[in-house]
């Protein structure tokens, strides 16, 4: 009879990004059960954002994703701006865009160090952590802070770029787009890379529909899917693009449609940056945010971020502070639902990969 | 061919507003609600994006939203239901849309909404060792929770 | 990208890292080597105390609560010489502060910065609290923007009659806002306070401003009369010194917290459904001589505290100025009508044509009530003694405004004078442009005033000045009057003026110098002097007149309740210290002597 046994994975560990914890129960080191532990992390940012003025919470919204806060301030302000009936000016959609994009730059590079690490390829971690931080020091010129912008807020953006910023933005893809080539010699193209990752922690078409995944294991599995270009933001709209997907659902082709969303982000960003109204207000013009009511109603925004569908569900009572905000954070279904299930059956020395290639962000669901 | 509007229409029950083309709100009765999230599922919307609630303390109701997504028709459709808040309880959506489990123990938690028949909703989710008044209710004052629970700590007067 | 390439590992491939061993490393070596941080950085702040004025608007947007208002003073003495400004400063708790720098956004006066310094270290957790400073020597970063900013810089327009139509007639120029203008100017308050202090009357405009944003004009007016008992009126003729120190002074334009004021009042036909707090009768009776601001003011406020009050008024009109002087294109009667019309509801007793002294006696007076409050105002035009003056074409200013505007005169000639560089010289000289629209439609006519004061030292608001330019008034600056000069057959030439060298003498007196042989003739059959007023207080009997002390400056000596040497007169309007000239002093006085009126009977028992 076979002895099963529990372990905890995290609250602190390599594998994710932030704390949390997931339960797993072994025989042998095969995992039989895993339960996601969230709570370390809780900062009850819905509720604190019920007592604050919709122009203070530009404070806490970052906050909610630390590897890619533009997301949620993008997802915020198009909700203001949606109850608000505000259309805001074309050159801040652009520059939205640009902005998204490199933050979701950062994002992948972020993670493909955590998903080599997890992997035991260290160096690679190195290099893109270091190549995040160029990204970093883009995001710190517009706006003075390098990983908490609150640069997009209601209205537009908080400032037109800096002179040369675009140039800046450009020089960056281009060394980006020469890195690569190292990063697909020592990672993606690397044999052992490969052998851990094919056929690992497979989620079907079909499992990722029925289960409600978005984002890269959605297209992993088969499923064209994806905010951009199915309800355009931002300037989305206004570029051209076609959306990667691959079929077989397991950990390789999720990695392996990070990879062409890293491509695909360079490339918007190179076409936003062409396609840019050169000159232009970046804000719309905004009540006095002590004052400024937001007529009541409800919506939902959504973005795509690097993990899948992010979303902003607001209520507003016709006054000057949220009545009730919703986060939807695509790390919430990928972890409770699909983790907890795909995870079963793994070995205990692929459980950290795996997480990591579903990419579980927990800020995210623990906000 | 019909509409995605109409076919929600065609739902028992329903009462549909729709605020732009692809964001669609569907209210209806506590009765309703399981039987429309089958329909809607029936009809395209294949994916739950957030379950959760509003805390209408004024009307004494609580309003679970679900907002749902049709990849095909790409649209979004918020199917809205209020239930009494001195009483509250739904039936759980985790048979239709799986990942309706983790929301609902996340509201079991938040706002103290009983969810019958999913096992784990009401066990402890985010928080730890929790004995107040659920704490994204209306009535919940965080301020005077904490000042109850915690030291503030008062500075000195100090200058650089 | 083609995803075949990708689908057989490679063993060798990873060995290209190997060339990176030959490579510069991308690491800085710090402190050696730093990099250089980016002009908007959002780092500790820096305050500039000096230009800081307190408003605490930062605090109010901190969404941390990081921020609270602190006595510089031992840190950094600071001078508040500004006006309005608070003597506190903000103070940062760096434990709480987030970086958005929403507080730099929302600072009216842009003292406020971020630096490009973040690097602070103690083991001293209180050590992290400290009011910015600019001589703590951090290098600016991170500053608000005129074109992106939260703040709404720009006043909504106001609405007002072309010059053309308006010197048709008489009608009221300034339109008033519209429901939605109101609203958004109403928004652009930030409820600072700041403005408060520059209102003699010290309304609560962030308060009744907020009333007017919330569409809730009852309750505005109800704040508005709790210090100010002719709200409509001075949203009308007020000389808005709140809207001198709005916060917004300092970037963009200041809040319209007068004509906001006009827009709640106009919204109400009567103040009858305005809840006010009334006290039980108290059975003492106050008689009030003068039925000016100062003295409805008073009137008002005893009422509402319980006294039985009645006003004494010489005139067939109750309102002083208000009624006989400021023209109808700026007031109309209809306003003076309501806001009297109110006073009455509340139970003041105006008696109308009853002069004190004539009338009814002033002992009679101090006999029959508890108390007396004299607000009998400068009511009669001052001489300045020109040569040829006793003329019966040289007139005084306040008889012909009253003239015009309460016994409906409308007969001018062709060409004016105007002796006078003040407010109520522009209500005369704009007056007389429409009397002679009216009359000849402006063929062939002028107005022109003569003053003392050159353009930059005219104590007429740039307003009036600016709408007498439009109505073609003409100026004169910097002449002042020598004599008439007539035609043979006795009827008026001209005025003479003469070029002045100063107006004020090197210690800052009042000392006009002339250079007499710059002389000119400005032509005119008809000379109105508007120089000022003083006040007669002839009703007094001599022996208590005896008794009664003034100021140096020749005005009633009051105490800080309006009590004057007499026991039980009071006194306040134009006749004290207090009063800057304007109708809102004069309200505020009188509301300041109200309270001083109820303690000293109170105290009588
Ligand atoms: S907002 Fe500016 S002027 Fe006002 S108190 Fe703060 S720093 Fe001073
Ligand atoms: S930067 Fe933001 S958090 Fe810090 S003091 Fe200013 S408003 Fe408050
Ligand atoms: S009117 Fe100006 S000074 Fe007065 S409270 Fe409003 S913003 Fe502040």
């Amino acid at each position: 009879m076979s002895k099963s046994y529990e372990l905890f994975i995290g609250p602190n560990h390599p594998g994710i990004p932030g704390n949390f914890s997931v339960k797993i129960e072994l025989e042998g080191d095969t995992v039989v059960k895993a339960k996601g532990d969230p709570g370390y992390l809780h900062r009850a940012f819905e509720k604190a954002m019920e007592g604050r003025y919709y122009i203070q919470n530009l404070a806490l919204i970052p906050r909610i994703c630390v590897p890619e806060p533009d997301i949620n301030e993008a997802a915020y302000a198009m909700a203001v701006e949606d109850l608000m009936g505000i259309e805001i000016p074309e050159r801040a959609k652009y520059i939205r865009t640009i902005v998204l994009e490199l933050a979701r730059v950062a994002n992948l590079t972020f993670w493909m160090g955590s998903f080599a690490a997890t992997l035991g390829l260290y160096t690679l971690s190195q290099w893109s952590f270091g190549d995040r931080d160029y990204a970093l020091d883009l995001f710190n010129e517009i706006c003075g802070a390098r990983v908490y912008h609150m640069f997009i807020w209601p209205g537009g953006v908080r400032r037109d770029l800096p002179p040369g910023w675009e140039d800046r933005v450009l020089d960056y893809v281009k060394y980006i787009k020469e890195r690569l080539v190292d990063y697909d010699n020592i990672f993606f193209k690397n044999v052992m890379f490969k052998y851990r990752t094919k056929g690992m922690a497979v989620v079907t078409k079909e499992q990722a529909i029925e289960w409600g995944a978005t984002g890269p294991i959605l297209k992993a599995a088969g499923v064209a899917q994806d905010v951009r270009k199915d309800d355009p933001y931002a300037a989305y709209g206004y570029l051209d693009f076609e959306i990667p997907t691959l079929t077989d659902g397991d950990s390789w082709s999720r990695a392996m449609i990070r990879r062409m969303e890293l491509d695909l982000s360079l490339d918007l960003i190179e076409q936003a940056v062409k396609k840019m109204p050169k000159k232009g207000p970046v804000c719309a013009k905004m009540p006095n945010p002590l004052k400024g009511i937001v007529p009541a109603g409800e919506t939902y925004a959504k973005v795509e971020s690097a993990r899948g569908e992010h979303g902003f569900y607001m209520v507003s009572d016709n006054t000057g502070k949220p009545y009730r905000v919703a986060v939807r954070g695509a790390s919430h279904t990928h972890m409770f639902t699909i983790a907890e299930k795909v995870l079963i059956g793994q070995r205990l020395a692929d459980v950290s990969h795996t997480l990591v290639s579903l990419d579980i962000c927990p800020p995210e669901f623990d906000r | 061919m019909m509409g995605i509007v109409d076919k929600i229409k065609e739902i028992d029950g329903t009462k549909v507003t729709v605020q732009r083309e692809n964001r669609i709100f569907v209210d209806v009765e506590k009765e309703r609600v399981i039987g429309t999230l089958y329909s809607m599922k029936l009809i395209g919307f294949s994916q739950l994006s957030v379950l959760s609630v509003i805390d209408r303390i004024a009307d004494n109701q609580f309003e679970i939203f679900y907002v749902l997504y049709n990849r095909d028709e790409k649209v979004n459709a918020t199917v809205r239901v209020w239930i009494d808040r001195d009483n509250p309880v739904i039936e759980t959506a985790e048979k239709i849309y799986p990942s309706a489990h983790a929301w609902e123990r996340e509201i079991a938690e938040m706002f103290g909404v009983k969810v019958e028949g999913n096992e784990e909703a009401g066990k402890p989710f985010i928080l730890e060792n929790w004995n107040d008044l659920p704490p994204m209710r209306k009535d919940f004052d965080s301020i005077k929770y904490s000042s109850e629970h915690f030291v503030f700590r008062h500075s000195e007067d100090k200058n650089e | 990208m083609n995803i075949k390439d990708y689908e057989n590992g490679s063993f060798l491939k990873p060995l290209a890292s190997v060339k990176y061993l030959f490579k510069k490393p991308h690491t800085l070596r710090y402190p050696k080597e730093t990099k250089p941080v980016p002009d908007r950085y959002r780092g500790l702040h820096i305050n500039d105390v000096d230009k800081c004025i307190g408003c605490g608007n930062c605090r109010d947007i901190c969404p941390c609560a990081a921020i609270t208002m602190a006595d510089p003073s031992d840190i950094r003495p600071i001078e508040i010489d500004k006006k309005g400004a608070n003597p506190v400063r903000p103070k940062i708790d760096y434990g709480r502060c987030s970086f958005c720098a929403l507080c730099v956004e929302m600072c009216p006066t842009g003292s406020l910065k971020m630096s490009k310094d973040l690097i602070y270290t103690s083991p001293d957790a209180d050590a992290f609290v400290w009011i910015p400073l600019e001589e703590q020597g951090r290098e600016p970063g991170f500053t608000q923007s005129d074109e992106i900013t939260p703040l709404m810089l720009e006043a909504e327009e106001m609405e007002e009659l072309e010059p053309e139509v308006r010197l048709k007639s008489f009608e009221e120029i300034v339109h008033g806002f519209t429901e939605e203008q109101a609203r958004k100017e109403a928004m652009r308050c930030l409820g600072c306070g700041i403005c408060m202090q520059g209102c003699p009357a010290h309304m609560k405009i962030p308060e009744y401003i907020q009333a007017i944003f919330d569409g809730k004009h009852d309750e505005s007016t109800k704040f508005m009369l709790e210090d100010n008992v002719l709200p409509g009126i001075c949203g009308r003729i007020c000389t808005h010194r709140c809207q001198d120190d709005c916060v917004y002074q300092y970037r963009g334009d200041p809040v319209h917290i007068m004509w906001l004021k006009r827009f709640a009042t106009d919204q109400l036909e009567t103040y009858k459904d305005v809840e006010i707090a009334k006290m039980p009768s108290s059975g003492k009776k106050v008689a009030i001589i003068g039925g000016g601001p100062s003295g409805l003011s008073a009137a008002y406020h005893l009422t509402t505290m319980g006294h039985s009050v009645t006003i004494f008024e010489q005139k067939q009109r109750a309102g002083g100025a208000l009624a006989t002087g400021i023209p109808m294109y700026r007031l109309p009667i209809y306003e003076l009508d309501k806001e009297i019309g109110h006073i009455e509801d509340m139970g003041v007793e105006i008696k109308l044509n009853t002069q004190v002294g004539k009338d009814v006696q002033f002992e009679d007076l101090l006999r029959d009530y508890d108390a007396v409050y004299i607000g009998v105002g400068l009511s009669y035009g001052r001489s300045i003694n020109l040569k040829g003056e006793e003329h019966p074409n040289v007139v005084q200013a306040i008889d012909f405004l009253r003239e015009v505007k309460v016994e409906g005169r409308r007969d001018i000639t062709k060409h004016v004078v105007v002796i006078g560089g003040g407010n109520v010289a522009m209500d005369v000289a704009r007056t007389v442009a429409r009397l002679q629209e009216i009359k000849y439609g402006s063929k062939d006519t002028t107005v022109q005033t003569a003053s003392l004061e050159d353009w930059d030292i005219m104590p007429a608001s740039q307003e009036e000045i600016d709408g007498a330019l439009e109505e073609k008034v003409i100026f004169n600056p910097a002449w002042g009057p020598n004599q008439v000069i007539f035609n043979e057959d006795g009827s008026i030439k001209g005025l003479e003026v003469k070029k002045v060298k100063h107006v004020f003498d090197e210690s800052g007196r009042f000392n006009p110098a002339f250079y007499e042989d710059q002389k000119k003739l400005l032509e005119g059959d008809y000379i109105i002097e508007s120089v000022g007023q003083m006040y007669n207080f002839e009703f007094i009997p001599k022996e208590m007149l005896d008794k009664l002390e003034f100021t140096p400056r020749r005005k009633v000596m009051v105490d800080e309740y309006g009590e004057t040497t007499l026991p039980g007169v009071f006194a306040g309007g134009d006749l004290v210290e207090t009063s800057k000239g304007d109708a809102i002093s004069a309200i505020a006085n009188g509301h300041r002597a109200a309270i001083g009126i109820d303690r000293y009977l109170r105290d009588k028992k």
